[in-house]
């Protein structure tokens, strides 16, 4: 179960039983860090919090492991304090570390807004902050670290055109069921995906952008497309969560096998679909990995040597050719799941 | 010019003041003024802006969006001209465990900043901001979510203000500029340059200082009138220049003198005729006052009274003997005017002056030779008359008496006979002289004419003091009188009459009453004297009238008013007509006023009679008007008539009475010599007449001894000459000669004269010669009924002839004279032959009288003339036959005389003739 950090306003999505059950587990082990917050802390080593937007959601719940799982292996004492997606929690989680006199902070912040508040606030008490994926509007932080969108939609682009040349479709157009392109992540991955396909000499059959991520809306614009384009091959979605959709919009069309559908983000089911051929690949983020990296980017800076602004986490780009290699880092740094 | 300030200069530093200072006033108050509004836009946009904030930051702090509404509170920030907006919000500081939670914006050095609770410097503009402005944020429950506060400082209102005055300031400077520019231009286009060229106009002058040309006319009303106001005074400059040039010459050329002082009298300037009559040169008298002209002749008082004159008139005038530089006195006839400046001051006086000797020596000839006796030089019958008079109020007012004593030489025929004119003159002067020294001194011996002397001795007690005087005029009359080896002896009849007497009389009538004594005293055997006896005479009187008779006769309506006509006689005008009085008798038949009115003399009836003639001639005049005609009408008024008290009282009321009676149409003629006792009375009465509208003529004039004075002082406009004069003025050259005076008199005093007693065609053309064109007498119309004179005047026409005759010079009077001389002489000696009762004339021709004119005047003044040496050789040539004449008729031969009497007629004559043509010729070269 793996969900994608960057709907801010995102609520509890429903889920499959399969990932109903590891949500439970994850809360189960996050609510009881929650209270008790000090547990774990080590006494020869630095004190850091991450601040969380909403550790109940897996994409967050894997950083917070991998943030962890990193702190932990330099000998830091490391507290995790979720907001619960509330500005006031997370505003009050920030004063409670800081009045703590903590040493860094790892921020996933509820929005990017809420962030430049947060980094205010830490910034006034001297704490460094280094941000995990949701960015601010401040650059008042030690250190960015962020998914690398462009370079991972640009080699799902080429998994795609690829797949769609050995098809025989090279004149075939591609439709674009994105997320809203006013985000930063949104735009970069459409410019990394465009890429794929001018260099493919393939064309984008049309954009629709999601509004409020419902199975309906994605499953219309794949309608729609499909109905606009009759030569269009293939459609790329740029979340995972509603792969489904887009898969029922295609059966419905008669278009199972004649419409290919890749998409941004995993999910646990993609370990099976893709391998099936169901999807043409998947580009996947690496939550795990980028909790780790925030606490390199803290370690860095306590050891007081420099840090880069901002440090970009490959994303993995999966297709059926390459998900048996790629799948322990898979396991580990997209699924948290302990190796 | 230039050292003077420029007006255009000094306008424009004025007015650039004044517009700078009432725009820079202006910009001032507009400066206070866009302050408060700018402070007032100020707080309301920072109030408007809280309340917004207000609500808008409520739902970010109810979700803890700082960072949101900070971007909010920057935003506002930068569009709004606040320095800081903070807000505390109370859940954040809740939520950090804070007692407050500040956060916001500030604006420090044109940059955004957030606000830092502890930065002092920051706290201090906070403090010092010009408005600060709060406002609670309270959530949709009610709930106080915190607060906001603006602070505006005053950075942005003196930007702001900065930004207006700067604007303001260009404007108003470009206005002021404009505006200095424009009010320049217009004062030297309307006002400089005209005036420039006005002076530019006054300043090109001619040779006396005054502009050759006039002034341009400005176009604006203001200036306009400058121009005209200018032009105008240029014109009257010239125009006094010109009549100061015409000054200049009448007064350099002028024949009176004149002298100009300043108000102390200090010559300033004197003429040229001044330095000819008084002797003195301008340098001489210039600084002097006029006192050094001074005669010596008049006192203090006189001075006085010219000074006060002055000083309350401003003029004076009337004749003053003055002294020349030679020393020799002199009359001139003066007129002082006192120039007053504006305010009444008196700044000079301009005296002019003409010198009256020869005037006053005409007037003392024309008196001697009026009063006097030309042989004998003792007073003639006129001023007889008037001692008379005056020796008759004397004795009334002494209560003494007054003798006439009437003389007449006996058998002085025979020594003019026997022994010549010369002789009987020589005698008649001898004993005049010692019949003078036979009186007292006051008393008078006159002589009347020929061998007749009246003596007037006053003083007297009674009759028999009479005795003594008459006998010793008797004894010098008897005594002998020796010329050369001749002894003549002539003796004296003399008659008396006294004065008073138990009935009014009159001096005429005295005179006649011992004219009368001296008849009785001749009858008596001559060289004796009688005494007039009035009671006797009274009685044998049986004829007169009684004053009680002439009362009733006016009661009765006896009386008539004749008329008799006035008129040019050169131009046939008619003037009007004397009323005279006529008493229809009932048994005398028409009587004349000289028949009954001396009765009355000085009787209170005669100012009845006064009445009733002027009365009667005031309803004629009414009639004629009604009529359409209108003239004078004279009216005689005695003199104790004029002088009532109410005289002028009843005249206005009688004038009332004829209400269209016109300014002059009622003459009064009062008589010369009447007893005009107070002259300054009469010439009030008659000045008040005048009011009235009446005029005044003096009748008789010349007879009476105070002519000149009457003259001088009576407002009289008409002076009748008396006809005695006139009647004998052809044949008694002194008459002619007086007549020509009298004329020459109201021509000097202004007056007209008119002749009476004009009674034929030959006075008529003689007087238009001499001058007289009005006359009434015989030649021109008898005395006529009211009722005939419209008809008369209707019809009457003057003889074509007399348009005709010719007004003589002086020079010719005197030739004029001369022929009647001329012509005296032959009537005397034709008498002389005819009736052998005449004195002879001068039959010498180089003693009688027109030898004396031909050898002096005629020889002086006409010597140039070619008919004077035919006039003397005529002149001789008839006393040669006057002699031849009278040596023929001595000898018997009658027949023969008359020959050479016609003969000499002949020679007669020619020589008027040519004395005609001399005079002619006289005035056409005059």
């Amino acid at each position: 179960m793996v969900m994608t950090p960057v709907d801010q306003q995102a609520t509890i999505r429903p889920r499959t039983m399969t990932t109903r059950r590891q949500l439970l587990a994850l809360s189960a082990a996050a609510g009881a860090t929650a209270f008790s917050p000090w547990a774990l802390a080590q006494a020869n080593g630095k004190r850091l919090v991450y601040l969380v937007s909403d550790q109940r959601i897996p994409f967050w719940d894997i950083m917070w492991r991998g943030v962890q799982a990193q702190a932990r292996a330099h000998g830091h004492r490391v507290d995790v304090f979720s907001a619960n997606n509330e500005a006031g929690r997370e505003l009050k989680h920030i004063a409670e570390v800081l009045r703590q006199r903590v040493d860094g902070i790892v921020l996933s912040p509820t929005n990017s807004s809420a962030a430049a508040t947060v980094l205010k606030l830490a910034k006034g008490a001297g704490v460094p902050v280094v941000i995990a994926d949701i960015g601010a509007e401040s650059d008042d932080y030690l250190s960015y670290i962020a998914s690398d969108n462009f370079e991972g939609s640009y080699q799902l682009g080429r998994i795609l055109t690829s797949a769609m040349k050995q098809k025989g479709w090279s004149q075939a157009s591609v439709g674009i069921v994105a997320i809203p392109q006013r985000r930063a992540n949104g735009k970069a991955r459409t410019a990394g995906f465009m890429k794929a396909l001018e260099e493919s000499g393939m064309r984008s059959a049309g954009m629709r952008q999601q509004v409020d991520f419902s199975h309906q809306e994605t499953f219309t614009f794949t309608n729609e497309l499909m109905r606009a384009h009759p030569d269009m091959r293939a459609i790329w979605l740029q979340g995972s969560d509603r792969y489904q959709a887009a898969l029922d919009a295609i059966a419905q069309a008669n278009k199972a096998g004649q419409v290919l559908l890749t998409c941004f983000d995993a999910e646990p089911e993609f370990l099976d679909l893709i391998p099936r051929g169901v999807l043409v690949g998947a580009g996947m983020q690496q939550p795990y990995r980028m909790g780790q990296d925030a606490v390199n980017a803290l370690n860095t800076h306590w050891r007081g040597e420099p840090v880069p602004k901002q440090q970009l986490t490959p994303v993995l780009a999966v297709s059926s050719e390459n998900i048996r290699q790629l799948l322990p880092t898979i396991r580990r740094n997209v699924l948290g799941l302990a190796e | 010019v230039s050292h003077r300030r420029s007006l255009y200069n000094l306008l424009a530093v004025l007015i650039s003041t004044v517009v700078l200072l009432v725009l820079g006033t202006h910009a001032l108050w507009m400066e206070g003024s866009h302050r408060n509004r700018v402070e007032k836009a100020v707080r309301a946009e920072a109030e408007a802006n809280l309340a917004s904030l207000s609500r808008n930051l409520t739902p970010f702090m109810e979700a803890y969006a700082v960072h949101e509404y900070e971007k909010l509170l920057a935003n506002e920030i930068e569009l709004r001209p606040h320095f800081a907006i903070i807000v505390s919000d109370k859940r954040m500081a809740r939520v950090l465990g804070q007692e407050e939670f500040l956060t916001g914006k500030v604006v420090t050095q044109g940059e955004v900043r957030d606000f830092d609770p502890n930065d002092e410097a920051i706290q201090q503009r906070l403090r010092a901001s010009l408005h600060a402005g709060q406002s609670a944020i309270v959530s949709a429950e009610g709930e106080t979510l915190g607060s906001v506060a603006v602070y505006t400082d005053d950075t942005v209102l003196r930007q702001q203000l900065r930004t207006i005055l700067l604007s303001e300031g260009i404007s108003t400077l470009a206005v002021a500029l404009a505006m200095i520019g424009m009010l320049l231009a217009l004062i030297h286009r309307v006002v400089v340059r005209p005036l420039r060229d006005v002076a530019d106009a006054i300043g090109q002058t001619d040779a006396d200082g005054i502009p050759r040309a006039p002034v341009p006319m400005l176009s604006y009303h203001e200036v306009g009138r400058l121009s005209e106001a200018t032009n105008a005074m240029l014109a009257e400059i010239r125009s006094t220049r010109d009549k100061l040039k015409q000054s200049a010459e009448v007064f350099e050329h002028a024949n009176d003198g004149i002298m100009i002082t300043d108000a102390d009298a200090h010559v300033l300037d004197v003429n040229a005729a001044f330095t000819r009559i008084t002797g003195y040169s301008r340098a001489e008298v210039l600084g002097r006052t006029p006192s050094l002209l001074r005669s010596g002749r008049h006192d203090q008082a006189f001075y006085q009274a010219m000074r006060a004159d002055l000083r309350e008139k401003g003029v004076w005038n009337g004749e003053i003997w003055n002294r020349r530089k030679d020393g020799v006195v002199f009359p001139e006839m003066l007129t002082i005017s006192a120039v007053r400046d504006e305010s009444g001051r008196i700044q000079r006086y301009v005296a002019l002056f003409a010198d009256i000797t020869q005037l006053k020596n005409q007037q003392s000839e024309l008196e001697h030779i009026a009063h006097y006796d030309a042989l004998t030089h003792l007073p003639n019958r006129v001023l007889l008359a008037d001692r008379l008079k005056q020796a008759m109020q004397s004795a009334e007012r002494r209560g003494t008496r007054v003798a006439v004593l009437f003389l007449d030489l006996d058998n002085f025929k025979t020594v003019n006979d026997q022994h010549g004119h010369e002789a009987g003159d020589e005698l008649l002067l001898q004993l005049a002289e010692r019949m003078g020294h036979a009186l007292r001194q006051g008393d008078t011996i006159a002589r009347l004419g020929g061998d007749e002397f009246v003596a007037v001795l006053q003083d007297l007690q009674n009759q028999e003091d009479i005795q003594p005087y008459a006998e010793r005029l008797l004894q010098a009359a008897q005594l002998p009188v020796c010329l050369g080896p001749l002894e003549l002896r002539v003796s004296a009849s003399v008659g008396v009459a006294l004065y008073p007497q138990s009935e009014p009389i009159d001096p005429d009538q005295l005179l006649r009453q011992a004219d009368q004594a001296m008849y009785q005293a001749k009858q008596s055997g001559k060289n004796r004297y009688h005494v007039f006896d009035a009671d006797q005479d009274r009685a044998t009187r049986g004829l007169h009238e009684s004053v009680e008779r002439i009362r009733e006769a006016l009661n009765n309506h006896e009386f008539e008013l004749f008329y008799q006509p006035k008129v040019n006689m050169r131009t046939g005008k008619v003037l009007g007509a004397e009323a005279l009085i006529r008493w229809h008798h009932p048994q005398r038949g028409l009587l004349s006023p000289g028949t009954f009115l001396p009765i009355i003399s000085g009787h209170a009836l005669n100012i009845d009679i006064g009445r009733w003639v002027l009365k009667t001639a005031l309803a004629q005049m009414d009639a004629w008007r009604k009529q359409g005609a209108r003239f004078q009408i004279s009216v005689n008024i005695e003199a104790i008539h004029l002088q009532q008290p109410q005289f002028v009282a009843e005249l206005r009321e009688a004038i009332g009475v004829h209400a269209g009676l016109a300014p002059g149409e009622l003459e009064l003629e009062v008589l010369e010599t009447a007893a005009l006792e107070d002259v300054a009375q009469v010439s009030a009465l008659m000045r008040a007449s005048q009011q009235l509208g009446v005029s005044f003529s003096l009748d008789d004039f010349g007879t009476g001894y105070s002519s000149l004075t009457y003259l001088k002082r009576l407002p009289a406009e008409v002076l009748k000459i008396d006809q005695s004069f006139v009647r004998d003025m052809l044949d008694d050259p002194d008459d002619l000669a007086i007549l020509a005076g009298v004329l020459g008199l109201a021509q000097t005093f202004g007056r007209k004269a008119i002749a009476e007693g004009v009674e034929t065609k030959a006075h008529v053309e003689l007087l238009l010669r001499i001058g007289c064109d009005l006359g009434q007498g015989y030649a021109i119309a008898r005395p006529m009924p009211a009722e005939q004179l419209l008809e008369w005047v209707a019809n009457w026409r003057p003889d074509p002839a007399w348009a005709l005759c010719q007004r003589v010079s002086p020079l010719g009077q005197a030739v004029l004279i001369a022929t009647v001389e001329h012509n005296a002489w032959m009537t005397q000696l034709r008498r002389y032959l005819q009736v052998q009762e005449q004195h002879l004339p001068e039959l010498d021709h180089e003693r009688c009288r027109f030898s004396q004119w031909l050898e002096q005047s005629g020889a002086e003044t006409y010597r140039h003339q070619p008919a004077i040496g035919r006039i003397a050789l005529l002149h001789k040539e008839i006393h040669d036959r006057a002699h031849q004449m009278l040596r023929v008729h001595r000898e018997g031969d009658t027949a023969g005389a008359l020959v050479l009497l016609q003969e000499l007629q002949g020679l007669k004559d020619e020589l008027v003739e040519q004395m005609h043509d001399l005079t002619i010729r006289i005035d056409s070269q005059a």
